[in-house]
């Protein structure tokens, strides 16, 4: 069961993965049928491609809202507190004053969007700390007061 | 292995120092009776440098030369290839003159490094700000009587170190004690005004001109230890590659028309066993020989090696975790090794330096007091508090499923003998069961003085408490992080995990990305649910 407690990711981050688990199967079904067809020819089961996009794709798509639903954070009283995962679920704890460095990364699709991804770093480099769809303001405001809460100063 | 029979870490009245005096081995231990090395001049690191280079590039230009020669059914013309002539003054004017403008220069407060031929560049490395300085020896150093040496600074990902290759041993030795001890003599001038002296132990004592810290040797493996370290490490991993490899090939087409008769191929696997066996000794005693564990001060110093001699210094403070492993064979010897890991950064390990401090074996019952004397009197191996009843039936069922097609695999693939590897499934069983009686975890709570000056070393960890987390049977160890050096911490669950209350904890430390098979995130797999996320909400703070 997922714990309801904390903060949901921007609804359009799970638009943006029900697309691209939706492009994803479209993709593997092109490449299963490209390879149907160079191996076995016209003769082949061309049919393969087209069932891997109608199977792939809503199951894609039910996974991708399930994981969006999955995702909770929370800024507690000592540390940041990251939860998601659906078959594996895994939660994460960063304390404030480990935090060595926030960086927001924005990709095409995520600019497209209006999404921003936030990558806490800590001095270990198997620290678990990505969340994937704040919404741009969000994602600002929220690496502000982390920044404050790590005590550290922003200014240039 | 010998240790030192006292606890105290270091403090005056310990064990004999050894500041000052040449090492056991013939190293100078300390500048002292020597001259320190000059401050304000600018020096360079040995010709033999470039000699050495221009050496290689010669016998490599040599045998190029003669390897065409050979090729050749007739000799050439011209006995030299004109290009092939030009090579090494091309390749070695631009080193010569590299290394002709390198130089570094001393000073009372830091070391300067000028190097660059177009591009000049200027490097001032300030004493406080060393983390480690290495000693390195090659085989070809050692008969030149060179080292080289590098210099390691805090919060430059590795690319900040300084390295100093090739240096007369003796120069190498004296530069690398001259700098450990300015910087220790800065950090007393820092400490000074608010520095306890009852607190801050011998390391951190306040006063302006402090002498340099005392050292003392804390242990010793003699060739002998090194063989049994060898010959005790990953039976299990050899035993299995022969089961896995060997049985097959022993059992599979056996019979009187078969090429080998059994007896033969049972013959070769055996050479082959010894061989690898004598190998991994003779591999631990070339890495090892000679090795010595010294206490400096905050800094471990182990020095190692016959071909290639490295002496590394530690800041124990870099210490982030501390690695008891050992396997069936060692546990049933009373035996154990130790691995210290450090926060070297990532970049820094491919220039050499290496995260990991290995104690190659320890006695069981050495290792409390071994732990008091290197960490601080806070350190020990506490009892385990074991996993859920849950995790030993999974520990059991896991290690089925791992044994199914090794066991009934050659049987079903060759039939006949291949079946005697059957029963080989019953050992999940005592397997799965060892591995939950070896699983747990435990947690040393903060100390009465607080995080600071419980160890008497100034910067050591573990006054703020200890986790301690064990797991494994062929290969067992038993993590013991300091609660202060924990960065964050994770759970995770699979929906069998969850059907029966269990998670995995791993708690993330500096510098613990993946160098080799003994680092790893310090984790607990199928411990308590509950547990695992009451230790993730507040072991990291």
């Amino acid at each position: 069961m997922t714990d309801e407690a904390g903060n949901p990711l921007d609804p359009r981050a799970r638009r943006l993965w029900a697309l691209m688990a939706a492009a994803g199967a479209v993709l593997l079904g092109a490449v299963v049928t490209v390879v149907v067809l160079v191996v076995r020819g016209a003769d082949g089961p061309w049919w393969a491609g087209p069932v891997v996009v109608a199977v792939g794709g809503p199951l894609g798509v039910v996974l991708a809202r399930l994981e969006w639903r999955s995702w909770r954070w929370h800024d507690g009283p000592q540390a940041l507190e990251l939860r998601h995962g659906v078959v594996f679920r895994a939660a994460s704890s960063i304390p404030y004053r480990r935090i060595q460095q926030i960086d927001l990364e924005r990709g095409p699709l995520d600019r497209a969007f209006g999404l921003t991804q936030l990558v806490v770093h800590t001095a270990s480099a198997t620290t678990d700390a990505h969340i994937p769809g704040l919404h741009a303001d969000d994602a600002t405001r929220l690496r502000r007061h982390l920044l404050d809460r790590a005590g550290v100063d922003d200014t240039v | 292995m010998s240790t030192t029979p006292s606890d105290d870490p270091g403090g005056p009245g310990g064990p004999g120092g050894l500041a000052g005096r040449h090492g056991p081995d013939g190293l100078p231990t300390g500048y002292l009776l020597e001259a320190p090395p000059p401050l304000g001049v600018a020096r360079r690191t040995s010709p033999f440098t470039v000699g050495i280079e221009l050496a290689a590039l010669i016998a490599s230009t040599l045998l190029e030369l003669v390897s065409r020669r050979a090729g050749q059914a007739e000799p050439p013309s011209t006995p030299l290839d004109p290009g092939l002539a030009t090579l090494p003054l091309l390749v070695l004017g631009p080193r010569v003159l590299g290394w002709w403008l390198r130089t570094y220069r001393l000073t009372d407060t830091h070391l300067e490094l000028d190097d660059g031929i177009l591009r000049r560049r200027h490097r001032v490395v300030p004493y406080s700000r060393v983390q480690q300085v290495d000693l390195r020896q090659s085989l070809l150093a050692q008969i030149f009587g060179l080292a080289a040496l590098r210099i390691e600074t805090a919060g430059e990902g590795g690319a900040g170190a300084v390295s100093l290759r090739l240096l007369r041993l003796h120069d190498a030795a004296s530069l690398r004690r001259f700098v450990l001890d300015r910087r220790d003599h800065q950090a007393g001038r820092r400490d000074a005004p608010g520095a306890d002296a009852g607190e801050a132990g011998p390391a951190g004592a306040a006063g302006v001109e402090r002498p340099p810290p005392l050292a003392y040797e804390l242990a010793r493996m003699t060739p002998g230890d090194l063989a049994v370290s060898a010959l005790t490490q990953g039976p299990g991993a050899l035993v299995g590659v022969l089961l896995l490899v060997g049985g097959p090939w022993l059992v599979a087409s056996g019979g009187p028309d078969a090429p080998t008769s059994v007896t033969t191929r049972l013959a070769v696997l055996l050479v082959l066993a010894v061989v690898v066996v004598v190998l991994r000794v003779a591999g631990r005693l070339l890495g090892e020989w000679n090795w010595t564990m010294t206490v400096r001060g905050d800094d471990l110093q182990v020095r190692a090696g016959l071909l290639d001699v490295r002496e590394q210094s530690v800041p124990r403070r870099r210490i982030q975790q501390v690695a008891l492993i050992d396997n069936p064979l060692r546990r049933a010897l009373g035996l154990t090794a130790l691995v210290l890991h450090t926060a070297v950064p990532a970049g820094a390990t491919s220039e050499g330096a290496s995260p990991l401090v290995q104690v190659p074996l320890l006695r069981r019952a050495d290792v409390p007091g071994f732990l008091r004397r290197v960490m601080g009197p806070e350190w020990a191996v506490p009892e385990l508090t074991p996993r859920p009843p849950a995790a030993a039936r999974r520990a059991v069922v896991r290690r089925l499923l791992l044994l199914l097609p090794g066991s009934l695999g050659p049987g079903l693939a060759f039939g006949g003998a291949a079946w005697l590897t059957a029963p080989l499934v019953l050992a999940a069983v005592p397997w799965g069961r060892a591995a939950h009686r070896g699983a747990g975890h435990a947690v040393i709570p903060a100390g009465k003085a607080g995080k600071a000056g419980m160890t008497g070393v100034t910067g050591v960890t573990g006054g703020g408490g200890i986790v301690a987390l064990a797991s494994g049977v062929v290969h067992h160890r038993i993590d013991l992080v300091p609660i202060d050096r924990i960065q964050s911490a994770r759970t995770r669950t699979s929906p069998l995990q969850r059907r029966h209350g269990l998670a995995t904890l791993r708690l993330d430390i500096a510098g613990a990305t993946w160098v080799g098979p003994l680092t790893r995130s310090p984790g607990l797999y199928d411990m308590d649910a509950t547990t695992a996320a009451h230790l993730r909400g507040t072991l990291p703070s």
